[in-house]
């Protein structure tokens, strides 16, 4: 399905839920996970949040104020880990500004994938067609009155997200991510919440004496996958296999180091699976992460663990392969083993 | 360069000076933070040359009055010396020189961990943050590719 028809079923559909949210009362689960994902546009808040994200190598976590000033601007002020303290970032729309108080300049990064619409709505359509939404029912967190809802898997039947939406203001208190042995990789708690009518434009003001300088884009260009691949400039290699439910997504061509590489992105709408393909003599570097050796129908592969982000390198005769994803190695793995060259 | 790339150790001297264009700048200040060796460089780098900086003015001195007027007086009497190899053993050269000999091996011998700056060297971080970037247009994504890459 393009991009296009996507998109004209997730208007329809998000058309549809919202009737049905209306004239159903309050409890059903579909409406709770739309309104949702709409809340951060409509509703301004603050409080602090705890993120953790856990792998077999080792867990990440951090700790940050936040202030959100409907639709999209939002500072993050960092508590923990120490290398963040005391830094922050502001959002606004697509740009993120790091402030860097140590050598008072911002750092402006910019993802446009943050603002694509149409990823946001066909990532929305997947979850719908591959997850079930059920209640699992109703509690209190951090003194104030939410709705369970858990997002279940249609194939393997477990619970993929569990999420603790506030009653009033539909926002998500709580997420928890689950892999798909049924362990917790991550969790984000949302605390100390008050809602804010609307935060004073000045607490997302950047420093003014601060140079601004440019970081790395992300998330642009995007393209259907098909097209992507026929303008690779090589012959590309997909999997013949992927977990039920996932499909391609998004495709881009960049220059990366002068090394012309394919990015395909895969997704089940709520897991992602990114492949990366580029030919030529090109290395890569793992420094900073612990990598590990591992075959690939019989070719020699690395992989290394950032949290419960597994990376998989390894090449054949014409191409060299990355696959990233929030899958287990063996299920990676059997993806990498499907691309034949 | 691209947050991607280990800088050289001339691009991190520049840095650490405040020289680098800004998107240069830009990218190698993201790749410090999830690069360890190349951050211990630029510690190395930056303690450097506060050590140079301390010493300049704990051995400043005052010129003694008429000593620029003499230099000049002398450079424009005399002929042009002609360059000799034992010129370059002089005390105020050699040095100097050797100091910079020194201070770009001691960098560059930093800055070198697994092949710092080859051609076609790709960092694992490019792949991950890229991944992280097209997955933040998941429902419920919360992750905070920004933080990494700082």
């Amino acid at each position: 399905m393009t991009r296009v028809k996507i998109l004209a079923c997730a208007a329809a559909f998000a058309a549809s839920l919202s009737l049905a949210s209306a004239s159903s009362g309050d409890e059903a689960p579909d409406g709770w996970v739309y309104d949702a994902m709409a809340a951060p546009a409509t509703v301004s808040y603050e409080g602090v949040v705890e993120t953790v994200r856990i792998g077999n190598g080792g867990a990440e976590a951090s700790v940050y104020r936040i202030e959100h000033r409907a639709p999209n601007q939002t500072v993050r002020q960092y508590t923990s880990p120490s290398r963040l303290a005391g830094s922050s970032t502001v959002t606004k729309g697509i740009d993120t500004f790091a402030i860097d108080a140590t050598n008072r300049r911002v750092v402006q990064t910019r993802n446009a994938a943050i603002n694509d619409q149409i990823a946001i709505d066909n990532n929305y359509m997947l979850m719908r067609r591959n997850y079930t939404a059920t209640r699992r029912g109703y509690e209190s967190f951090d003194g104030r009155d939410t709705i369970d809802v858990a997002l279940v898997n249609n194939y393997t039947h477990r619970t993929t997200v569990l999420v603790r939406i506030d009653r009033e203001t539909k926002l998500v208190l709580d997420r928890q991510l689950f892999g798909g042995d049924g362990s917790l990789v991550a969790e984000t708690r949302f605390e100390q919440v008050r809602f804010a009518p609307s935060p004073p434009q000045s607490d997302f003001a950047l420093p003014k004496d601060y140079a601004i300088v440019r970081g790395d884009d992300y998330g642009s260009p995007n393209d259907d996958p098909k097209a992507a691949v026929a303008r690779a400039g090589f012959e590309a290699h997909s999997p013949t296999f992927l977990p039920d439910g996932f499909s391609p997504l998004e495709g881009s061509v960049t220059d990366v180091k002068g090394v012309r590489t394919l990015h395909l992105l895969y997704s089940d709408g709520l897991q992602t699976v990114s492949l990366f393909e580029n030919r030529g003599a090109s290395t890569l570097d793992m420094t900073g992460l612990h990598a590990q050796s591992t075959t690939i129908s019989g070719r020699d592969a690395t992989y290394a663990e950032k949290g419960p982000i597994v990376l998989l390198s390894w090449s054949d005769s014409s191409l060299s392969y990355e696959l990233v994803g929030e899958l287990r190695l063996d299920e990676l793995s059997r993806i990498a083993a499907s691309i034949a060259p | 360069m691209t947050n991607q790339q280990h800088p050289t150790a001339e691009q991190l001297t520049d840095y650490v000076h405040g020289q680098l264009e800004p998107h240069v700048d830009a990218a190698i200040h993201a790749h410090l933070a999830g690069c360890a060796p190349c951050t211990q460089a630029h510690d190395a780098q930056t303690q450097l040359s506060e050590i140079l900086r301390d010493y300049g003015r704990a051995t400043e001195r005052e010129l003694p009055p008429g000593f620029a007027q003499r230099i000049v007086a002398n450079a424009v009497a005399r002929p042009e010396p002609g360059w000799s190899f034992a010129s370059i053993l002089r005390p105020a050269i050699a040095l100097p020189s050797l100091a910079a000999i020194a201070l770009a091996a001691y960098l560059g011998v930093n800055a070198m961990h697994g092949g710092s700056a080859r051609a076609n060297t790709i960092d694992a971080a490019y792949y991950l943050e890229s991944h992280a970037a097209l997955a933040s247009a998941m429902p419920f994504d919360d992750r905070e590719i920004l933080s990494d890459a700082r």
